[in-house]
């Protein structure tokens, strides 16, 4: 005997007049889903600039302090030498992620802070302090950071990068600012 | 290679020497080599901050810093025990197989 729509007990599934807990993303920021470039590519520009253009000021300056905080921290514990594309390529990768800030903070580092190397090195490095190796007598414009303490500065600016990286994708997949919404509702 | 290698093993004038040891913030790194551990703390402080401002539903500074806490807390307390972990492992456990 062939049960009817009725009969059939209700499927098991999420109780929509069920409380949500804090840990459950608004419905009203999430409900209508569609991409929107601009809000990411703001939010990569600048931390927390993406959550301010859609209206949640207070998550971006909350998002983007923290996120700047911790790129601060990173250069504050191992000096210049956290960010560095040509000799650590894959970790600015990911750093790159912090948005132009780092890429800023790499090119401050390289073109300025390094000094060209005795004439055949292939690598630009910072002045010896040594008069025999460094005969221009130039001071240090930076001191190397090394072992964990160079580690644990660049795990800082890595893990800014990758958070940047969730409230790029997170500004990307919300929905617009409700003045937009309501824009598309007239029309 | 060789002249970055003895970059900090050289014996530099005085003036240099002073100068090197004048720290300057965000160019010089912070002498931390003994106590590196104690900087996981403010890099979870923070990444948790920032993965809460994302993951947080309805925002609220209230809201926010609680969860903040609670979650560098959590990290704090595994951290601790990976840590405690793999000690008694390497400790313990290695020489008794070695």
């Amino acid at each position: 005997m062939a049960q009817t729509t009725e009969d059939r007990p209700p499927r098991p599934g999420p109780d929509p007049e069920a409380p949500q807990g804090p840990e459950r993303p608004d419905p009203a920021a999430h409900a209508a889903p569609y991409p929107t470039p601009l809000a990411a590519f703001l939010a990569w520009i600048l931390p927390g600039l993406g959550y301010v253009w859609r209206g949640q000021v207070a998550r971006g300056g909350a998002v983007g302090g923290s996120i700047i905080a911790l790129i601060l921290a990173g250069l504050l514990i191992g000096g210049p030498d956290a960010i560095d594309s040509r000799e650590e390529r894959w970790w600015f990768l990911v750093q790159a992620g912090g948005g132009p800030i780092v890429l800023a903070l790499d090119q401050w580092h390289q073109r300025i802070l390094k000094v060209p190397a005795q004439e055949g090195a292939a690598r630009r490095i910072a002045p010896h302090p040594d008069p025999a190796m460094n005969p221009g007598n130039q001071p240090p414009s930076f001191t190397r950071s090394v072992a964990r303490v160079n580690e644990s500065a660049r795990l800082y600016i890595v893990i800014a990068g990758m958070l940047n990286i969730i409230a790029v994708i997170d500004c990307m997949a919300m929905s617009a600012p409700a003045h937009r919404r309501r824009q598309r509702s007239r029309s | 290679m060789i002249h970055l290698l003895n970059h900090t093993n050289t014996t530099a004038p005085a003036d240099l020497a002073a100068r090197s040891l004048a720290y300057r913030p965000f160019l010089d790194p912070l002498e931390l080599h003994d106590h590196w551990f104690w900087t996981l703390i403010p890099l979870l402080l923070l990444t948790a901050m920032a993965y809460k401002g994302i993951r947080v539903g309805e925002f609220t500074a209230r809201r926010w810093c609680a969860q903040s806490l609670i979650m560098s807390l959590q990290l704090v307390v595994l951290m601790a025990a990976l840590a405690i972990g793999l000690h008694a492992i390497v400790e313990f456990v290695v020489p008794v197989l070695g």
